[in-house]
């Protein structure tokens, strides 16, 4: 495969046809919580993003690391301290040198610590990595290394603010409808999701990388 | 600031406490991991029990190194043959192969197929198992032990990927095009890298009784 | 004092469902109920860790000064699942399979930090753990739940076991799960309503009728 359909297949791959939260449902607290307007929702989409490629940036070299040393246990805790030293960090520069970035999205990111999503693409591309040998191994049918890597985190999170996009939409106009009691609220959302699930089912007809 | 006052100051505290949990978590786990090693000769083992009901320290292992693994084409597929295992009464071969580079979106998955093997041919196929695969496909759960069953029989020595898009995976054992063969109709990306890794690993069982390996 | 434990146990289990009223830890719940035995190990995962993240927070509540109160526990969390993943990885290894990527995610399950945040960093280590048992009973309920709703309708069987010849593999995909879940929540919460509505007419009917009764004797009397 050639580094165009490569870089295709892991598009397709990360925001459609796996996106996190339709069909891998990583980072639905977020995705519940903070998708009632499209503004706030674009901004939490954007922030995680952003943190999801940083973070992957450094915990591939770290895992790498921790494989040679023979300390992978030490993984989650590592990964976690990265991802939560990070968000601090990010908040600090962005309030430094873009305070109207930071009033439009300095809110969301402490709530980007808890949010499995990021942690999630640190542990799918380190475990793509290494699973116990050196041997790499593929996401979408593409040998994983480090920019490929960053390039999973990357369309992961344009996949995750798709998905925050295109549910506050729909929840903006659901506020209009009258609902029983029992199903204002999260029901509705998630009965929402699942028809927007189906919706994205249909991007696993995609082929990439000819075959089949 | 004086240094008295850092060491009495809040900040300082923090740091202690911080660094001792640390400290404290690290070590835990450091005691864990070596208490709860699983040794490869384990990992082994516990592979090995889905296929092989005998003693998996008994067994011959036949590939070695990576040198020793084999690539073989099949229908527009690839298959390697990661490791392989002869039992001691030489008439079961575990093979361990892996289907990749093909169907939908060059998914790949790794299977140990148990062949029996009577009088230097192989006679058919005991059982097939999935060991791993690629995480990011979703639709691998379709794969059903009922599936892979399909394919075990001392009949069908060869099996081919049909058409029909979008269909669900399906065995035909009415269609086929010869005594021996099989066809797999269907095209989700896992089924095309289960018919290549079966097939390679009758060609290699095949190699292996024909001595040409 | 005893009443003061059954509160904590009932908010836990039903009024305060971490699943189905708070919607917390949604992600396992909707990754890990494609089945009841996934479910299940899932829920009792989280049991085990939510338990002895409680009482080893609210044992150290006063040593942690509060400004480094929340990577503390981070730690302490992010320990506690490493060692479930090296146990499980050495005597369960099937579930370890199964849950994949789940497991380590357990860490970032806001219901964790959340009941260390609201209620084992204020409380005494009994009450943390009673908490956490009653927390964790609670979403391994609604996992096992939703288990077998979806393992029942996906392929027809039940912890494994067939029952019978049918299954709408929608159920057993992310979208079913959006939708299984999604209607569960409404479902309980209608019936919590419900009760508590029937309860609250009871308890009005009674003290009327206390009163029309102490009417009517007074009648008598006069």
């Amino acid at each position: 495969m050639n580094i165009f359909a490569s870089i295709m297949a892991i598009l397709v791959s990360a925001a459609l046809s796996n996106n996190f939260v339709f069909a891998q449902t990583y980072g639905i607290c977020p995705f519940l919580g903070v998708s009632k307007k499209t503004s706030s929702a674009a901004g939490m989409g954007a922030a995680v993003t952003i943190v999801m490629v940083i973070a992957t940036m450094i915990t591939y070299p770290i895992y790498m690391a921790l494989v040679a040393l023979n300390i992978q246990f030490l993984e989650i805790l590592i990964f976690i301290f990265v991802i939560a030293a990070l968000v601090q960090m990010i908040e600090k520069i962005i309030k430094k040198i873009s305070p109207p970035l930071y009033n439009a999205m300095g809110i969301y990111l402490p709530l980007i610590t808890t949010n499995c999503a990021v942690l999630a693409v640190c542990e799918i591309t380190a475990n793509a990595l290494v699973s116990g040998t050196w041997e790499p191994a593929f996401i979408a049918g593409v040998e994983m290394n480090f920019g490929f890597s960053v390039l999973y985190a990357l369309f992961a999170g344009i996949g995750f603010t798709l998905a925050m996009v295109i549910m506050s939409g729909i929840r903006e106009k659901l506020n209009n409808l009258s609902l029983p009691k029992a199903m204002q609220g999260f029901p509705i959302t998630m009965i929402t999701a699942s028809f927007i699930a189906m919706a994205f089912y249909v991007f696993t007809m995609i082929n990439v990388g000819g075959g089949a | 600031m004086k240094i008295k006052e850092f060491f009495k100051s809040n900040s300082f505290k923090c740091i202690i406490v911080l660094l001792s949990i640390a400290l404290v978590c690290g070590s835990i786990l450091a005691i864990c991991n070596d208490l709860f090693y699983v040794s490869d000769a384990e990992m082994f083992a516990r592979s090995m029990s889905k296929i092989y009901e005998g003693d998996a320290t008994k067994l011959n292992d036949l590939i070695q190194t990576e040198g020793d693994q084999k690539t073989y084409k099949t229908y527009n597929c690839e298959a390697i043959v990661l490791d392989a295992q002869l039992s001691p009464d030489g008439k079961t071969l575990l093979v361990q192969s892996k289907g990749s580079k093909c169907g939908y979106q060059g998914g790949s998955l790794v299977l140990w197929v148990s062949m029996k093997i009577e009088n230097d041919t192989l006679s058919g196929i005991n059982k097939i198992i999935v060991d791993s695969y690629d995480s990011s496909q979703t639709l691998i759960g379709s794969i059903s032990a009922e599936y892979l069953a399909e394919y075990c029989s001392d009949k069908y020595l060869s099996v081919v990927t049909g058409g029909g898009h979008f269909s669900n995976v399906k065995m035909d054992k009415n269609n086929n095009k010869a005594e021996t063969e099989m066809v797999a109709s269907g095209a989700t990306y896992t089924s095309a890298a289960v018919n290549s890794a079966i097939n390679g690993a009758m060609d290699y069982a095949r190699d292996y009784v024909g001595g040409t390996l | 004092m005893k009443n003061k434990y059954g509160k904590i146990t009932l908010d836990g289990l039903i009024f305060n469902n971490p699943t189905f009223v708070l919607v917390l830890g949604t992600c396992p719940t909707l990754a890990m109920t494609s089945n009841a035995s996934d479910a299940f190990g899932m829920g009792i995962s989280v049991l085990v860790v939510l338990t002895l993240s409680n009482i080893i927070i609210s044992a150290l509540r006063r040593i942690i000064p509060n400004a480094v109160r929340i990577p503390a526990f981070i730690v302490i969390i992010a320990t506690l699942v490493t060692l479930l993943k090296l146990f499980l990885n050495k005597f369960i290894p099937d579930l370890y399979a199964s849950m994949g990527t789940f497991l380590p995610l357990i860490v970032v399950n806001c219901m964790i930090l959340g009941r260390a945040e609201a209620y084992a960093s204020k409380n005494g280590v009994l009450a943390s753990a009673v908490d956490g048992i009653a927390n964790g009973i609670g979403f391994t309920v609604s996992l096992v739940a939703m288990g077998i709703i979806r393992e029942f309708i996906g392929s027809g069987s039940i912890f494994g076991l067939q029952i019978m010849d049918f299954g709408i593999s929608f159920f057993a995909m992310p979208m079913g799960a959006f939708m299984v879940y999604g209607i569960c929540i409404a479902l309980f919460v209608y019936i919590l309503e419900s009760i508590q509505r029937a309860m609250r007419i009871k308890k009005t009917k009674r003290l009327h009728g206390e009163l029309l009764n102490g009417e009517e004797l007074n009648k008598e009397e006069a």
